[in-house]
């Protein structure tokens, strides 16, 4: 085959054919499906935030806790309906406090030194007391269980050119969830030896192998010169197989199960600094005023709603002052208050219990921000309420039974009820409204507003963080291309209205240099009108007499 | 009977006001919350399912140190979200416990019928804090 082109020619005659320029990226937001949550866990790392799945939820979580006991089993309640219902992955962070103890993982060689009696293979230790004597190896598991972890460990059988068993530096180790009895990390095999190679000429050093394969562990430390004596218990193999010794150690202890501010906060600081994006907040069925207020500011701050739950055991009267204690952070369009009276069977753990329908809010949002159109716009106009969406659950009864007064109090503050309702299509239980908590009488009032809202900002937002450190005339191009691009495919969805006040257009648009900063700011106007959602139906019959 | 005033700022460190509701008590055990906002109040760790409002004394079971601790973080709370000052924005009201216990409390336990103290941070003495950690780890 002749290669007809070049990347380079300079002097020479010849055809130079650059790399492939694509331009023609619209943006997207690969977040529409997920939502972050904040609660208390029996497992999860506690450094930052961790992608939770439906598939894994009880190895990453730990066990279902039942709201006999606490309360904040309700949190694991929230997730599992979020992923259950729509949401792709989950982002949590778990609420930890201060007085929580974190120790290492610590392998020895399981031989005595001198007549002493011979140590245990596995042990934990405090990371500020170093390697112990006699340690080979030391990890920190960082999923924190709380139930402890199975570590196993095998040393490769080594023999020197006269085919005697000596000493080894290879090591398997893998660990095994305690609950499911399956290997969760590993196995991983290495040396001990910090310069040892692979026949590739890789480092074979067990924290570099380790540290390729897995971010749920940290190698602290390796003994120097550390080797496996033939005599140790797990050197070598058995029957066949690799000889492992094993034992379950106990090396996290969560500590206090309440919390003070500056644990909240940072248990928030994570979220702010999640990697993986999101789209919802939600608060894990917390009644903690403190904890609500706080996630309905992080919620403004980083433009993403905030689905949250009132206690379904207080009466309609309650839930207003309880709304209205939350204090103003909640009242934008970003915090979204769900009531539901209802109790029903715990899905996780069993029982009947009163439990928030807002996880199941956000599943049930992301599966429809699922269905997008040609042109990757999803019905976000259409909100999770009426008669399309019944709540999910077995074995739900509506412990209140609200009047049509109660009914006009949640509404004045802005609380979104979830009860029986009887619709020619089908009884169910339903959320009736769909109010944010914006105090309002315009279009930030409706959640399909701020659900329509938020995507474009997050989009606009995006797409220009790409515009950013390009020339301003490119800059202003592309994203007034993108711009046009993004509003045609949203009025496409028919997420707008035309309206007079842009003179019978939908939207528009206007990219252009700052005049006070010409150089090196740009701005970008964008001017929508959104459709609304239809809350409230006046018909009037009118009988007019025989002529 | 015993009081523990709760006002703003005491949510930041809530522990030792926590511990000042259990100490000395066989939990559960019930109690009084009144509070001095200006409108009724729902507070969630209280257990009561309906408005609370100013003045009126309210009896609650308290169950645990946790459900202690959220009471004192949701009235500081409470308290800052409608910018209340008092020093004794909300009062908890336990039964007296052994003379010893309750007069080493001093510092955050008033007698029934005695001007409201100062409701700062408590100083506990060594024997009181051995008291409250003992039942901190019964309640746990």
């Amino acid at each position: 085959m002749t290669i007809q082109m070049s990347r380079a020619v300079s002097k020479r005659s010849g055809v130079q054919i650059n790399q492939i320029s694509d331009k023609s990226e619209i943006g997207s937001v690969a977040a529409d499906y997920n939502g972050a949550f904040i609660g208390r866990f029996l497992r999860g790392r506690i450094d930052k935030v961790f992608a939770v799945t439906r598939e894994k939820i009880d190895r990453q979580l730990g066990a279902s806790i039942s709201l006999n006991v606490s309360a904040l089993g309700e949190a694991k309640i929230q997730v599992y309906e979020a992923v259950r219902y729509g949401a792709v992955q989950a982002i949590v962070s778990r609420l930890i406090a201060a007085d929580h103890v974190h120790k290492l993982i610590v392998a020895t060689a399981g031989i005595a030194v001198g007549e002493g009696v011979a140590p245990a293979v596995w042990a934990t230790g405090l990371a500020s007391a170093g390697l112990p004597a006699g340690a080979l190896i030391a990890f920190k598991h960082l999923e924190c269980f709380n139930d402890g972890l199975t570590c196993q460990i095998n040393a490769v059988a080594a023999e020197d050119d006269q085919a005697v068993a000596i000493a080894s530096k290879i090591i398997t180790v893998q660990f095994v969830d305690p609950a499911s009895e399956k290997i969760i990390i590993g196995p991983f095999t290495g040396s001990l030896d910090p310069e040892a190679r692979d026949e590739f000429n890789n480092s074979y050093f067990i924290t570099d192998v380790i540290e390729k394969g897995t971010d749920l562990l940290d190698v602290v430390d390796v003994a120097s010169g550390a080797t496996v004596p033939v005599t140790s218990p797990f050197y070598g193999t058995v029957n066949g197989k690799a000889k492992f010794v094993s034992a379950t150690l106990q090396y996290f202890t969560e500590g206090s199960t309440v919390y003070t501010s500056s644990e909240m906060e940072a248990a928030l600081d994570r979220i702010r600094r999640s990697k993986p994006n999101f789209t919802y907040l939600n608060a894990g069925g917390t009644e903690n005023l403190a904890l609500l207020a706080l996630m309905s500011g992080l919620g403004k701050e980083i433009n993403k709603q905030f689905p949250f739950d009132v206690p379904g055991r207080l009466n309609p009267e309650a839930v207003a002052t309880f709304i209205q204690s939350v204090g103003a952070d909640i009242k934008t369009l970003y915090g979204q208050a769900f009531w539901a009276p209802l109790k029903r069977d715990n899905p996780i753990a069993g029982g009947k219990a009163y439990f928030g329908t807002s996880g199941q809010q956000i599943g049930l949002r992301c599966a429809r921000n699922a269905q997008v159109n040609s042109q990757g716009i999803a019905p976000r106009n259409r909100p999770i309420a009426g008669s399309d969406y019944g709540l999910n659950g077995t074995n739900i009864t509506q412990m209140y039974d609200v009047n049509d007064d109660e009914l006009e109090l949640l509404a004045e503050n802005q609380v979104n009820p979830c009860i029986f309702k009887d619709y020619p299509s089908g009884s169910k239980y339903a959320w009736v409204d769909s109010l944010t908590g914006a105090q309002t009488t315009g279009a930030t009032k409706l959640i399909a507003v701020a659900e329509m809202a938020t995507f474009l900002d997050d989009n606009v937002a995006a797409f220009a963080q790409e515009a950013l450190q390009k020339p301003m005339a490119e800059s202003i191009k592309l994203t007034l291309r993108f711009m046009g691009t993004l509003c045609k495919s949203i009025e496409s969805a028919s997420w707008l209205n035309p309206t007079a006040e842009l003179d019978g257009a939908a939207w528009q648009v206007q990219v252009s240099r700052n005049e006070a900063a010409p150089y090196d700011t740009m701005d970008v106007k964008y001017d929508v009108c959104y459709d609304g959602t239809n809350r409230k139906t006046i018909g009037q019959q009118t009988i007019v007499r025989q002529s | 009977m015993a009081k523990i005033n709760v006002k703003q700022g005491d949510g930041a460190a809530p522990r030792n006001l926590a511990l000042a509701i259990i100490a000395g008590q066989t939990i559960p055990f019930e109690a009084t919350i009144i509070h001095k906002g200006v409108k009724p109040l729902v507070v969630p760790s209280s257990g009561i399912n309906t408005v609370i409002l100013p003045g009126e004394a309210v009896p609650i079971k308290i169950k645990s140190f946790e459900q202690a601790w959220l009471l004192v973080t949701d009235l500081a709370t409470l308290a800052q979200r409608y910018n209340n000052a008092a020093e004794d924005f909300a009062t908890i009201t336990v039964p007296n416990v052994v003379a010893a216990a309750t007069e080493e409390a001093s510092p955050v336990l008033v007698a029934e019928g005695e001007a409201p103290a100062d409701a700062e941070t408590p100083q506990l003495t060594k024997a009181q804090k051995a008291a409250l950690k003992a039942a901190d780890t019964a309640s746990e």
